[in-house]
């Protein structure tokens, strides 16, 4: 308790000097070389920083368990990669938190996979263990302040923003504050794909208003084409892709078929295999593509 | 053995193990618990001034995690020193010039390094359960098991540390003691993860090692009762029980085999 305490004051604290600590040291985008070697210089501001990058990551860890009910996750080993021998890890089709599993598996092995007999019987009942098979996400009261202590720790802690608006976007009541969450992060986070990305499935999902979407969307296959593809983490790819395709289903729902169809287009160029794309132009694809005009904020 | 004998020998223990408890009072060692439970309620008060909703499942995981924690290390600093003190102070002369025999001395402090750490372990979950209950927080049933887990692996840890205690120096047994009892749910994962890219005699010397050191992350259902789940079936608590006392006897006997043998 007094470890917890002890946690939230300095969260506390920390979020306060987060914001004033410049340069801030994780999850940046875009920094100059004059930038990077002056960040790498500030002694204190780096320390800072990794204290904050680490208590946030601890933070995700803890809201990561508590989605699983206490069920401790591993990434699999070369070994379990090539042989395939390994429990299986995935998301029930229906779970509304977009949490992706990839060569995961439980640390306690299922009775099958274990050699250790009584003792591995015995873990499995004393250690939180299920299936994880097709699992499905705890509550998400449970998680959100956790979300919201990692983000006030480290705000250019994006995949905190980006589960944390999914979370509480489960319940409609709370769209408004998953909004402002989500806009927080694209404040501390301008240059952003996947918070970008999370702004136009917000407005075209959730909110039904294409329109308003669109820029966001827009920003974010820009900023995504702004970069050399090769720096781009996963998550930033990803999100470029359904920048892409969010765009299109966007405009297919707004009647603006035209520019759905350049969409399409461009979206195949980079990647050749989407099937959502793919999928679109074979629907729709008779018609003239339209003129791209990026449209402007509202 | 006579009824007689066997009433003499517990009269024995309890007096050894009585007098473990007053030299761990008089030495004050219940006031660091007492004041890391005034940190821990006032902390308790503050979080509760602040407002913890939604973060039930947060302030359990490290509630538990702090009884789990105090509780190990009060029970290996009790343990450690019972027999070194009594050495080096030369008071185990008097001891064993009375009708006891070495085990007796061992199994009296054993007794007592367990009570104390017991009640140190009382102190911290009433405490813990107290704070999470003004915050309007219950753990659920699960909470009495694990404390019987809990009482279990405490017998385990002072019967080993007072075995390590004869078998090495006072730190060097704090040291270990504390390396087997909180690293041993990263020793367990650990060898699950080598085991399988592992050789056949690398797979042989793990199960061995697996098999034979102390699992005392078995006893831990922290996790369990944090994250809300379910009581466990009884014949897990069966096993565990024999689990601990088949570990704490061979330990005390072998701590009793090395005092015999020991020059004093």
């Amino acid at each position: 308790m007094a470890a917890a305490f002890l946690l939230v004051v300095l969260l506390g604290a920390g979020g306060v000097l987060a914001q004033r600590v410049q340069p801030a040291v994780s999850e940046l985008n875009g920094l100059t070389a004059a930038q990077q070697e002056r960040l790498e210089k500030v002694a204190s501001a780096s320390l800072f920083g990794q204290f904050r990058t680490s208590l946030s990551d601890y933070l995700w860890l803890k809201a990561d368990k508590y989605m699983h009910r206490g069920v401790d996750l591993r990434g699999l080993t070369d070994q379990e990669k090539r042989t395939n021998d390994a429990d299986g890890v995935s998301t029930h089709p229906d779970d509304p938190v977009k949490m992706k599993h990839t060569e995961e598996t439980t640390v306690v092995p299922s009775r099958e996979r274990d050699w250790r007999g009584h003792l591995g019987d015995i873990e499995r009942e004393v250690t939180p263990y299920m299936d994880m098979n097709n699992h499905g996400h705890g509550e998400a009261r449970e998680t959100l302040p956790l979300f919201r202590l990692m983000t006030w720790s480290n705000p250019h802690f994006i995949r905190g923003y980006v589960i944390g608006w999914n979370l509480m976007a489960q319940d409609p009541k709370h769209l408004g504050d998953a909004e402002a969450f989500l806009r927080e992060g694209e404040a501390n986070n301008p240059q952003s794909i996947e918070i970008q990305n999370e702004l136009g499935i917000l407005y075209t999902v959730r909110k039904k208003e294409y329109d308003r979407a669109m820029p966001y969307l827009y920003q974010a296959i820009q900023l995504a084409e702004a970069r050399d593809p090769s720096t781009l983490n996963e998550d930033e790819g990803e999100a470029w892709k359904h920048a892409y395709r969010w765009a299109v289903l966007n405009r297919r729902d707004a009647g603006d078929q035209p520019t759905a169809r350049t969409l399409a287009a461009q979206c195949l160029k980079r990647f050749p295999e989407d099937v959502v794309c793919t999928g679109y132009l074979k629907q729709y694809g008779h018609g003239a593509p339209a003129a791209l005009k990026p449209p402007l904020r509202q | 053995m006579s009824a007689e004998s066997i009433r003499r020998k517990l009269m024995i223990w309890r007096s050894l193990a009585f007098a473990a408890i007053l030299e761990s009072v008089r030495r004050k060692d219940l006031y660091v618990a007492v004041i890391l439970a005034g940190l821990m309620i006032a902390a308790a008060a503050l979080m509760g001034k602040f407002g913890v909703q939604g973060l039930e499942m947060f302030l359990k995981d490290v509630t538990l995690n702090v009884i789990n924690l105090f509780s190990v290390l009060l029970a290996i600093l009790f343990a450690a020193r019972q027999i070194p003190e009594e050495l080096t102070r030369r008071t185990v002369y008097p001891l064993l010039a009375r009708p006891i025999s070495r085990f007796d001395l061992i199994f009296g402090k054993f007794l007592g390094a367990f009570l104390m750490s017991s009640l140190g372990l009382i102190l911290f979950a009433a405490i813990g359960v107290g704070a999470l209950a003004c915050l309007g927080l219950s753990l659920g049933s699960i909470f009495w098991q694990y404390l019987l887990l809990r009482f279990l692996s405490l017998a385990l840890i002072c019967a080993m540390s007072v075995m390590l205690s004869l078998l090495m120096t006072p730190s060097a047994t704090v040291t270990l003691a504390i390396l087997l009892a909180i690293g041993s749910q990263t020793f367990s994962q650990a060898i699950l993860l080598a085991y399988g890219p592992a050789s056949e005699t690398g797979k042989g010397l793990m199960r061995v090692s697996y098999y034979v050191l102390p699992h005392l992350d078995l006893f831990d259902l922290s996790k369990k009762v944090g994250y809300g789940w379910k009581p466990i079936d009884a014949w897990v608590l069966r096993d565990l029980f024999l689990y601990a006392m088949a570990y704490t006897i061979v330990f005390l006997l072998v701590a009793a085999l090395r005092f015999r043998r020991q020059t004093i």
